[in-house]
């Protein structure tokens, strides 16, 4: 795991330039990670049952743009 | 056909078919051969993986065109390059949400390819040996065999008597169906160049 993670820290340095192909990967990437993790966590909180305006308002949108993004997914419950 | 294939080219065969099995595939297609190809210590594959066609990038394409697990799509270089290590989002994630959490079936859209479907008096015979898991052969996608026959034409047109590393590599990048195209076109590279720039080194050499 230490060694993971020196490995990652090694990477950082050496990528740290302002390579736009790298750069841009990594943009690209950490947008499908957040997409993701949304999806996951949108799922959870509405499996717990919390709202829809409780969940908009931990991610900083209104709660018609997390019902229009998952309602369709997740259903009625 | 495979009478022709050097070792090497066998063993990329047999390695595709294990990395179809790792990924959770029924199925062997011209993205497994790829990967298994661009694994080898060849030097079909060394040219590949200079021009940015590394085993890394080629198992993100298709983890990301075909499912797999998501964490597998990630572009981990990139992504440590500003600090995040998937490895440990994927633990932390995976510990609170199960190993399942970002399966293939949650992420995106999905292709799902099937192999050929053979007429059903031939089914049982083709299919006998596929269903026992771990084991025996799964089938060929009707591009995967296309490709195989197109390396037999590259190592033809190039007057060798056999089929190594190099002429699949040639089949691959000349493929206009299947997922190669797909594949080269996420990782960013023109496979007619690279044909082109392989077809050169070959044909000098030969």
């Amino acid at each position: 795991m230490l060694t993971g993670v020196k490995m990652t820290a090694e990477i950082a340095e050496g990528a740290a330039s302002n390579d736009p192909d790298v750069g841009l990967r990594a943009v690209a990437a950490l947008r499908a990670l957040t997409e993701q993790l949304e999806v996951l966590q949108v799922d959870n909180a509405r499996t717990l049952g919390w709202s829809w305006q409780e969940i908009a308002a931990r991610l900083g949108v209104t709660k018609q743009t997390v019902h229009r993004k998952h309602g369709r997914r997740i259903g009625r419950r | 056909m495979f009478e022709r294939f050097t070792g090497e080219a066998r063993a990329v065969v047999v390695d595709a078919q294990q990395q179809a099995r790792r990924l959770g595939h029924h199925y062997i297609g011209c993205e497994h051969l790829l990967l298994a190809l661009v694994s080898t210590e060849t030097e079909a594959a060394a040219a590949m993986r200079a021009r940015g066609v590394t085993p890394e990038r080629v198992g993100q394409a298709v983890s990301r065109l075909v499912g797999g697990n998501f964490f597998d799509s990630l572009d981990r270089t990139a992504l440590a390059s500003i600090g995040i290590d998937v490895d440990a989002v994927r633990s932390r994630i995976e510990a609170a949400f199960g190993p399942d959490a970002l399966a293939s079936s949650r992420c995106g859209p999905v292709r799902r390819r099937r192999p050929r479907r053979w007429p059903r008096w031939r089914r049982s015979r083709r299919c006998a040996r596929r269903d026992a898991s771990g084991s025996g052969h799964l089938p060929f996608t009707g591009n995967a065999k296309k490709c195989l026959e197109l390396s037999l034409r590259e190592a033809l047109a190039l007057r060798s008597g056999h089929i190594g590393p190099e002429h699949l590599a040639l089949a691959l990048t000349s493929m206009s169906t299947g997922l190669a195209p797909d594949v080269f076109a996420a990782i960013g590279v023109s496979p007619a160049r690279l044909h082109t720039e392989l077809a050169g080194r070959y044909r000098q050499a030969g």
